[in-house]
């Protein structure tokens, strides 16, 4: 299997990644909506969020639970879905350039390391908000991997300047 | 770098071009120009060789060694 270069993996999840980029965009679209209609459904009388209600039993507990809450607390949620969103299209951006740059066949390359490092940073940022130990393993992984591609970068440099 | 090229000074001696020097010696242009502007980290054994057959030289007539260049400041 070809690993970097045109016709390869890279490029393969380059292509995916591009589709992901801007299906995400349309979901933060839709969580913005979505977001405002389940916080303001009071103010707007919404009948879709009365029909989100009526879904199940335990939905319905949950959803009267969160009327009870106070407004100022229900618009809390926004700015959690406003984080999530932004962090995981903020991934997907240095993961598509990672992928872009595989796909050039640069591989060891300062750049490459920056953006690997970024991306880890910002794994570990959505990994604390969402609470997901499986995202934090990852962003540790990509650390470890970053320290790797740097030591591959310096070796390349020696390698390139070596007559 | 403490350790300088004296490679321009030998080509200019024996009125060598850079591009001709390299053809000799199996190196492309590129690559002995980083020699030539003492960009490079390391030189190959083989390449000195080639250098000092081609240029008639010895290779203490290639290298010079400058006491103070900022790369001891990096091996302290």
């Amino acid at each position: 299997m070809k690993y970097f270069g045109t016709r390869s993996l890279s490029s393969f999840m380059h292509g995916l990644l591009t589709v992901a980029w801007y299906l995400a965009w349309l979901c933060a679209a839709l969580a913005i909506v979505l977001g405002t209609v389940i916080v303001f459904h009071e103010q707007l009388g919404s009948p879709f969020s009365r029909g989100m209600a009526e879904s199940s039993r335990s939905d319905i507990r949950d959803w009267e639970r969160f009327q009870s809450l106070p407004l100022g607390v229900r618009v809390l949620i926004l700015p959690y879905f406003g984080a999530v969103m932004t962090l995981v299209l903020m991934v997907l951006r240095k993961t598509r350039s990672l992928f872009s740059n595989f796909k050039d066949e640069v591989v060891f390359d300062a750049g490459n390391v920056r953006l690997i490092r970024r991306t880890s940073k910002l794994v570990i940022a959505l990994a604390v908000l969402t609470f997901s130990a499986g995202s934090f393993l990852t962003a540790v992984i990509l650390l470890l991997i970053c320290e790797i591609l740097a030591a591959g970068t310096v070796l390349k440099e020696e390698h390139d300047l070596t007559v | 770098m403490s350790i300088i090229f004296r490679l321009d000074r030998m080509m200019a001696d024996r009125k060598m071009p850079l591009n001709e020097l390299a053809r000799r010696i199996g190196l492309t242009d590129s690559n002995l120009s980083i020699l030539k502007t003492g960009k490079a980290r390391a030189v190959r054994v083989s390449t000195l060789n080639a250098l000092c057959r081609e240029l008639s030289c010895q290779p203490g007539d290639l290298l010079e060694y400058v006491p103070g260049g900022p790369e001891e400041d990096n091996d302290e």
